[in-house]
């Protein structure tokens, strides 16, 4: 094809960099403590509007499992005022979207609707803030729809139980071992009491906070926010209850699983440090490069060597998130092919990894890796919920928006050096929890797990 | 900071710009006008080989988002080789022109972008999302046009993505709910080429060969047979000069003949699938209907009440809020080019299955034979026309509503209209609708579970097998 499009380099004018993007959150502290962030977006007339409160799994006991999560759930079950229901057929009237999610660090309630109807949801917002009424019948109900939720999501999917069994046994004794969506026998047992308990513990405007991001100007979402939040009694804020770190990790653990699965399943990870507890505050973004390196794209390591070179692995992938409130994990997993199994698949992966202990990354997959970082960044900003997320998430946990500010520069000034470092200080046998899925036949022997094996990451909606 | 940068309302220039050969939708200014009232200027032309091209400008984010959809879904599989469409689909990123898979591999991430292809029932569609950063975007359609007129389909990456499609599918027995929606369109369609899943089947995948992809490809990757939605930064000369030497390069071709018509069950189907899961899915449903098709509307407006609108539908109110049985409940149309199937569908713990179906089949029942109450009718249009913006808020929703209109030739006004075609959908629209097309006494009802119902159908099923 012809290279004649110079014009396309004049069509540039309106080239940003990605940092500056990021830039234009504001915010303001309501007199309760409550803070407001807005993030003006004015592509569309819609906004993003959430409330996000600081508690989640990880704030949870044993026993008590999955109960931010059922909370999460009787939210929209009314107010003195409102209704059981009334909340969402309020917002759809509107034309709105709402849903909540409950994370290990976080649950957070969200409507997505016209700009104009925004301070609606701010009033229902705030008055199920502290008004909420926690009736015992939909409490019963609710209960068990949690319980149908879990086995939808856990239950009978086998590489969820795989994930759940996983951080079960490797985090020891630290909250981040529960389920977000509860033990099944802590949901049977969960009374209403231990909601009214997390409602008036968590749930007020010093733990929480509102973020807007659409089209919205940022000192009429202010007023709002002080009508309706700034009038709401300040309580004592929540003292954190559970360890934030969980004890050292004493050598590698194994779990063989079986399952009703028809494809095995490998899944292993590593306990690796978040932010505030990284020895040098580059680690997290060594991390980061780290798993971009094994999987970021077609071109990098797992996809190439594993799935297109050797036909090791069906699939193969990592994931790490260096945002959250305590340390987690790194994790790496796959799909064995036919001719490789479990095992060859486990040689290869923990291969991969002493790869990266062993000699740096070249300056070329490095870069790739960052480019590809760069330009995601620019893609997820086209959604005006992700954009509200991001803040959301990273106000909550205790980092600031302000993360954003630098974060692609911190990702850029890492070294292959820096990541070989990170692989040999983290990426440990001592560190190491390995779960294997081998699948069962149906109908051969207890193919189906009992309700105590363990759960899945990511959050849950309601 | 760009942010802030609004897209200049376009007002009195319209006349001229529809002289100049644009199809121009109207947008007042939504900061003074509200938004329903918001709508998104399209533009659209097409290239001399045949290819339908809509554009909408968006010069807030320095990316471009353009999709190709191809007539070349899987009902075009052709007998023999199903799931040909999707093995195509899932070859593309494999290898083209000069470049092998890792070479391939290595550009596109080189470059950042986002590339994927993938296959529905009616749809092959190839997208690419680019920064519009130097030539990034320049390369990356000239990549995807190299994609589509010489795929490399090497014999090695055939083994390789056979296998792993092989292996999606024996995983896919491990879902209960994808196990249950393929019995379901299995059941509903018949002989139709719809009937088989997307994906295909594991004894026709085998005998796919390399022929049969090249043939695939050249058969289907033609100007004629194209529609692609464009939408970011780039100024429309520029888009259109860049799509002349890319996708305009694709040979004319033709378009296929259309699919055959769908015909209508003949009496009820009863299926049960016995899989040892703590939890049942239940489908129930029938061919519903087609994507143009002028009852749409009343169908659209009426489904948000039986099992559309979540938590503000009659079947999440009775079966979950009333019953707390299930964790979702729903009821669709899924208007394809000829009749998509309506299915409504839940879980439930196995011993409520009995109880949880028939209350399904209850209030589908009743909402065929009744239709929406006024009040329910008011509430649907409201939100359906409240949520408009929403459709249309990100220019990754912009370019999937985009394709939509061009492959099914709704019209390039088909935003513009689509709030006063909700608003004038009256009650006996719907139950006409609902009536003329679904019929109680013939649904297709698929149960995957671990205990059969006591009077539930005699056709058993051994998906599990």
């Amino acid at each position: 094809m012809a290279r004649s499009l110079s014009l396309i380099v004049a069509t540039l004018a309106l080239l940003v960099s990605p940092a500056a993007l990021a830039a234009d959150v504001v915010s303001r502290t309501l007199d309760n403590g409550m803070e407001v962030f807005v993030k003006p977006d004015h592509r569309a007339p819609v906004v993003t509007s959430m409330v996000w409160y600081r508690v989640g799994g990880i704030d949870e006991d044993l026993g008590r499992t999955g109960v931010s999560h059922v909370l999460e759930h009787m939210m929209f079950k009314g107010t003195e005022e409102v209704g059981p229901g009334e909340f969402s057929e309020v917002v759809a009237r509107h034309g709105g979207k709402d849903n909540a999610f409950t994370g290990q660090d976080y649950t957070a309630y969200f409507q997505q609707i016209a700009a104009d109807r925004l301070e609606t949801v701010l009033r229902l917002e705030a008055d199920r803030m502290v008004n909420l009424r926690l009736r015992p019948q939909e409490f019963r109900k609710e209960v068990q729809v949690v319980q149908e939720e879990r086995r939808l999501r856990v239950e009978d999917d086998p590489r969820s139980l795989a994930q759940e069994t996983l951080r079960s046994v490797a985090f020891d004794a630290h909250a981040y071992a529960y389920p977000i969506i509860g033990w099944m026998e802590d949901l049977r047992a969960l009374e209403l009491t231990d909601l009214e308990t997390w409602y008036g513990r968590y749930y007020g405007p010093g733990n929480a906070r509102l973020v807007v991001a659409g089209d919205v100007e940022p000192q009429r979402v202010f007023r709002l926010a002080r009508n309706y939040f700034g009038t709401l009694p300040r309580r004592a804020e929540p003292a954190a209850v559970n360890p934030n770190e969980a004890p050292p990790s004493r050598g590698s653990r194994r779990i063989d699983l079986e399952a009703q699965a028809r494809v095995p399943y490998l899944a292993l990870a590593y306990r690796v440090p978040n932010l505030p507890a990284a020895e040098h505050d580059w680690e997290p973004y060594a991390l980061r490069l780290l798993a971009g390196i094994l999987n970021e794209g077609r071109s990098a390591r797992l996809p190439r060597q594993l799935v297109r070179g050797e036909g090791l692995a069906a699939s193969a992938g990592t994931h790490y998130d260096p945002k959250s409130r305590a340390p987690g994990l790194f994790y790496l997993y796959g799909a064995p092919t036919p001719d490789s199994g479990l095992d060859g698949l486990e040689d290869a992966l923990l291969q991969q990894v002493a790869r990266l202990r062993e000699e740096p990354v070249t300056p070329e997959e490095l870069d790739r890796v960052k480019r590809q970082i760069a330009a995601g960044e620019v893609f997820q900003r086209d959604s005006v919920f992700y954009q509200a997320m991001q803040v959301g998430q990273l106000e909550t946990i205790g980092y600031g928006h302000e993360y954003l500010d630098t974060y692609l520069e911190r990702i850029r000034a890492v070294t292959p050096e820096q990541i070989q470092e990170v692989a040999e200080r983290y990426l440990k046998p001592q560190r190491r929890t390995l779960v294997r899925l081998h699948p069962q036949p149906p109908g051969e022997g207890d193919g189906i797990p009992g309700p105590g094996s363990p759960a899945g990451g990511g959050p849950h909606d309601r | 900071m760009t942010a802030r940068i609004r897209s200049a309302p376009i007002g009195i220039g319209v006349a001229a710009l529809i002289l100049l050969g644009l199809v121009v939708i109207l947008l007042p200014d939504p900061r003074k006008a509200g938004p329903e009232h918001y709508s998104v200027p399209i533009q659209t032309w097409t290239l001399d080989n045949g290819v339908e091209v809509l554009y909408v400008h968006r010069p807030q984010l320095p990316m471009m988002s353009l999709d190709v959809a191809f007539d070349a879904g899987s009902a075009r599989d052709p007998e023999g080789r199903f799931g040909l469409s999707t093995l195509t689909a899932r070859l593309l990123d494999q290898g083209a022109g000069d470049l092998s898979a890792d070479d391939f591999a290595r550009k596109v991430d080189q470059l950042g972008l986002d590339f994927g292809a993938s296959s529905g029932r009616d749809q092959l569609t190839v997208g690419v999302t680019s920064l519009t950063e130097g030539e990034t975007t320049e390369e990356a359609w000239s990549l995807l046009t190299t994609v589509l007129t010489e795929p490399a389909f090497t014999g090695e990456a055939l083994q390789r993505e056979r296998r792993r499609l092989l292996t999606a599918i024996q995983r896919d027995r491990e879902d209960p709910k994808t196990v249950g929606v393929k019995a379901f369109y299995r059941e509903v369609y018949g002989d139709h080429p719809y009937a088989h899943p997307t994906d295909g089947v594991p004894e026709e995948l085998r005998n796919v060969t390399r022929s049969d992809l090249r043939g695939f490809a050249d058969g289907h990757f033609v100007g004629r047979n194209a529609t692609v939605a464009v939408v970011g930064a780039l100024e429309r000369k520029a888009v259109e000069d860049l799509l002349a030497e890319t996708l305009g390069q694709l040979p004319a071709g033709e378009a296929p003949e259309p699919l055959p018509v769908v015909p209508s069950l003949e009496g009820p189907k009863e299926v049960f699938i016995d899989k040892e899961v703590s939890q049942a899915h239940v489908l129930m449903g029938q061919p519903g209907t087609t994507r143009d098709a002028p009852d749409y509307f009343p169908l659209l407006v009426g489904n948000y009440s039986l099992g559309g609108g979540g938590f503000a539908s009659r079947l999440m109110g009775v079966v979950r809020e009333e019953h707390g049985l299930s964790y979702s409940v729903f009821s669709t149309f899924a208007p394809m080019s000829r009749r998509g199937p309506f299915v409504a569908g839940l879980q439930t713990a196995n011993d409520n299955v009995p109880q949880a179906l028939s209350l399904l089949q209850e209030e589908v029942a009743r909402y065929i034979r009744m239709g929406p109450t006024d009040d329910e009718l008011r509430a649907a249009k409201r939100y359906l026309t409240g949520s408009f913006p929403l459709k249309v808020e990100s220019n990754q929703d912009i370019v999937g509503q985009l394709a939509t209109m061009g492959f099914y030739g709704l019209g390039t006004d088909y935003l513009e209209r689509y709030i006063p075609r909700v608003r004038q959908v009256k009650r006996n629209a719907i139950t006409g609708a609902m009536q003329e097309r679904l019929d109680p006494q013939r649904m297709v009802t698929v149960i995957v579970g671990s205990q059969r119902p006591g009077d539930f159908g005699g056709d058993s099923d051994d998906g599990d097998g």
